[in-house]
């Protein structure tokens, strides 16, 4: 016994088109190569840009440096504090740097520094 | 008109030097993991803790220099912190007994903390010596 679906299911199939035969390579080349010869492909005549188009891109470059700048200068506020140059005189192990990301801040942590170190440091 | 682009070129160059001028506090703060953080950590607490493996972290002294420092030297607790430079490059040499340990430089950002820790402290504990400009 069929479901009620399964009589929708059959009667959509029955509605359905049926789908074209697949085209063979040469057919398809012949009618590409039919529609491009009804186009112009003289490419040899060009047209200047128009006095609009001129001022447009003006704009658009004048606008995308002004954005651009504006995007520079609005992350250079806010980047972080930042480590240039370190060096450590006296005897340690290690020096780690550490940045982190909400303080914008930078750590930096010299692993078994020997302050009283006799052979380091300069006066 | 040649007035009005004169203001606003002096406005300008106003904003720029005010911009750049400021001021640097300079704390040694002692870590551990035993008691209580002093409130006046209560602007960097939060980079300590998550950065360095330490619960608690006890000021020791503190001091302030001037942006931009012109070679000041600054007393903490032992240690002498000598600051020269402008806020976006500033040379930071901290010395003890006369002797330099560490020379460094930084771009400090306004707010943002530059934590140099590490330093030997009494009792075996390790200091940290925080810079803020403002």
């Amino acid at each position: 016994m069929m479901t009620e679906k399964q009589n929708r299911d059959e009667e959509l199939i029955s509605q359905s088109v049926q789908t074209p035969a697949m085209r063979d390579g040469d057919g398809f080349w012949a009618d590409f190569k039919a529609h491009a010869s009804l186009r112009s492909q003289d490419a040899s005549v060009r047209t200047g840009p128009s006095a609009f188009s001129l001022w447009a891109s003006g704009l658009a470059t004048a606008a995308a440096v002004l954005v651009a700048g504006f995007f520079i200068l609005s992350a250079s506020s806010v980047s972080a504090t930042q480590l240039r140059f370190i060096d450590v005189k006296s005897e340690h192990s290690a020096v780690m740097i550490l940045t982190s990301d909400p303080e914008a801040g930078t750590v930096v942590w010299i692993e078994g520094l020997n302050a009283d170190d006799p052979n380091g440091g300069s006066s | 008109m040649k007035s009005t682009i004169l203001t606003v070129a002096v406005l300008a160059l106003l904003a720029v030097s005010s911009a750049e001028a400021g001021s640097l506090s300079l704390r040694l703060v002692e870590a551990s993991n035993s008691g209580g953080s002093s409130g006046s950590l209560s602007d960097v607490i939060g980079i300590l803790q998550k950065t360095l493996p330490f619960k608690t972290f006890t000021l020791k002294a503190s001091g302030s220099a001037s942006l931009p420092a012109s070679n000041q030297s600054v007393s903490l607790d032992g240690y002498s912190v000598i600051c020269n430079g402008p806020q976006g490059n500033l040379s930071v040499a901290v010395k003890r007994r006369g002797k330099t340990i560490v020379n460094t430089s930084a771009a400090l950002k306004k707010g943002k903390p530059f934590v140099l820790g590490g330093l030997p402290g009494g009792g075996g504990k390790s200091l940290v010596l925080i810079l803020v400009a403002h």
